[in-house]
């Protein structure tokens, strides 16, 4: 049994349907990346994931449950995190207190002070600038920021989208071994990004999509070798 | 002219009514700040709580502190049925904030309506219940108005400290600042939005409910109040609590000052120039943001 399934989704905005007939799947512990140009529908998918676009049809299933009906919360309170693109930060709360409302769910809540004692391990410069307002933080460090709360709600699978978004080489590097550490506690990744390279290296297998629909499937070693990755994507 | 302890009197009056408008304000202002909805009958929240301190102290006796409570209370879950049968069914829709305002305000009209039938036109007034009056320098405050102050800034530290430091107040800040965000973060976005209703209708509640020893309560108590809620909002910034609270102050001392150095009459157009002055000069008011 996998952790995350969809079989046969399809959906969109109003009249535009974006996805159509997605099927794949996320086993426990490890990376699964999502690779995509601009539009292909990668963060529409992962909204869907999380219920915040309805799926129009086919099925989720996370844990073995369906979860395609569910709305938002409960999906979280199931395990399934979301960090968005820009880290889905409250830019007028302090650090500490969106790292806090990370842990919003009430058995979070309880062993609030275990699990910053975790995230600040992992990213001392959370810690430093605890008392700064997560709006005034750098792109880095926001990125940083929305793993770290991601982090506090214990999921059991994260998904991210393009936490390399408008950093900086260097900073991406140290983005990614974020999520690497924070891989070994126990979480599965779901990773999205149009930066291949980086996602090819990190992830054990990956699905490309493009146009809404998933046209490659692979180990992140065949999806390197392959023709149509190679020119479409890392340009060699 | 005046002498300074008139003045001085004066500004102590605007404190006390200003505790009362920041009552009004904060509410109107968390609504606006989570929900994006301009709510037009918050001025009738306050004129139900005006009401209902009116009648538990003059049936049953209860003194002002007590009235308060039960008109909170009361309120409290007044504001969620309120939510739930009138905005919840527009969620989701397109521009359902925009609709808000219509069915606001016939909400408005109809409580208004209402209460002309089951009150009566009749202005109501509470006799004084702590009597005597407190003398410090030549400045006079009654017993009562000391009470009204004092417990409204005990209400006004309570709902700070609920917003800054509770879970429930910290996702309520959460859902104005990145409702999308807040949904990740497991947060129930629709209970948030009910909590807050019966909170700011609780706290307009309060508002009506303290004044209500000290002036009249009638069917129309609440328009007055909900024009001073949208300048002191304006003045402090939409959606922002901390400016509502500051602007709620000032404006009552503004108010109180106006009406000892021009007339009463005028007290209205004063604020409402000071708050145009206000949106020229810094369109998002004090503590807004942009
Ligand atoms: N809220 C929306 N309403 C209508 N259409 C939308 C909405 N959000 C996205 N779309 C459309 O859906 C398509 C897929 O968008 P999506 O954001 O999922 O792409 P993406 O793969 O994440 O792209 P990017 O790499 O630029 O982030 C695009 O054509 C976009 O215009
Ligand atoms: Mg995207």
């Amino acid at each position: 049994m996998y952790l995350l399934s969809a079989d046969g989704l399809s959906c969109g905005y109003g009249h535009s349907q974006v996805l159509w007939d997605i099927s794949f799947h996320v086993e426990e512990g490890g990376i699964v990346g999502i690779i995509g140009s601009n539009g292909a529908g990668k963060t529409t998918l992962l909204r869907t994931l999380s219920g915040l676009v309805p799926a129009q049809s086919g099925k989720i299933e996370f844990s073995g449950e369906r979860i395609e009906h569910l709305s938002p919360h409960k999906i979280v309170e199931r395990g399934l995190s979301q960090i968005p693109e820009g880290g889905g930060i409250f830019p007028y709360m302090t650090v500490l207190e969106n790292l806090k409302l990370g842990a919003f769910l009430p058995w979070n809540w309880k062993r609030i002070s275990q699990s910053l004692d975790l995230v600040f391990e992992l990213f001392s410069t959370l810690e430093d600038r605890k008392n700064q307002m997560a709006g005034t933080l750098s792109g880095g460090e926001r990125q940083m920021l929305g793993i770290g709360k991601g982090l506090m709600s214990s999921p059991k699978l994260l998904l991210i989208d393009e936490p390399s978004s408008g950093l900086a080489p260097k900073l991406v590097l140290r983005v990614f071994d974020n999520i690497k550490e924070i891989q070994k506690h126990n979480v599965t990744i779901l990773l999205v990004e149009q930066n291949v390279q980086y996602c090819l290296n990190m992830a054990s297998r990956a699905y490309v999509l493009e146009n809404g629909r998933i046209v490659l499937e692979g180990t992140s070693e065949e999806l390197i070798g392959h023709e149509h990755v190679r020119k479409a994507y890392l340009g060699i | 002219m005046f002498t300074a302890s008139i003045l001085i009197q004066q500004i102590v009056y605007g404190l006390v009514i200003g505790s009362s408008y920041v009552l009004m304000a904060a509410g109107f202002s968390l609504i606006w700040g989570i929900m994006g909805v301009l709510n037009l009958a918050h001025g009738e929240f306050y004129m139900l709580g005006a009401y209902i301190a009116y009648y538990v102290s003059s049936l049953l006796g209860f003194n002002p502190i007590m009235s308060a409570i039960v008109a909170m209370a009361a309120m409290f879950f007044f504001g969620i049925a309120f939510e739930r049968a009138l905005l919840s069914p527009l969620y989701g829709r397109k521009g359902w904030e925009m609709s808000t305002v219509l069915i606001t305000v016939g909400a408005s009209i109809l409580i208004q309506n209402l209460a002309l039938v089951i009150f009566g036109e009749k202005y109501k007034g509470l006799p004084m219940y702590f009597e005597g009056e407190l003398e410090i320098w030549k400045i006079v405050l009654s017993y009562d108005r000391l009470v009204v102050f004092l417990v409204g800034i005990f209400l006004i530290a309570l709902l700070w400290y609920l917003l800054k430091y509770t879970r429930v107040g910290m996702a309520m800040r959460a859902v104005s600042q990145n409702q999308e965000g807040a949904y990740l973060t497991g947060i129930n976005v629709h209970k948030i939005f009910y909590l807050a209703f019966g909170l700011s209708a609780a706290f307009a509640a309060a508002g009506g409910a303290l004044l209500a020893p000290i002036y009249f309560v009638y069917p129309t108590v609440g328009a007055g109040p909900l024009l001073m809620a949208f300048a002191i909002v304006i003045f402090g910034g939409f959606g922002s609590v901390k400016g509502a609270i500051v602007a709620g102050f000032l404006l009552g001392v503004f108010e109180s000052l106006v009406v000892l150095m021009v007339s009463s009459a005028w007290k209205d157009v004063f604020i409402f120039v000071l708050v145009i002055i206000v949106l020229t000069v810094r369109p998002r008011g004090l503590f807004g943001i942009q």
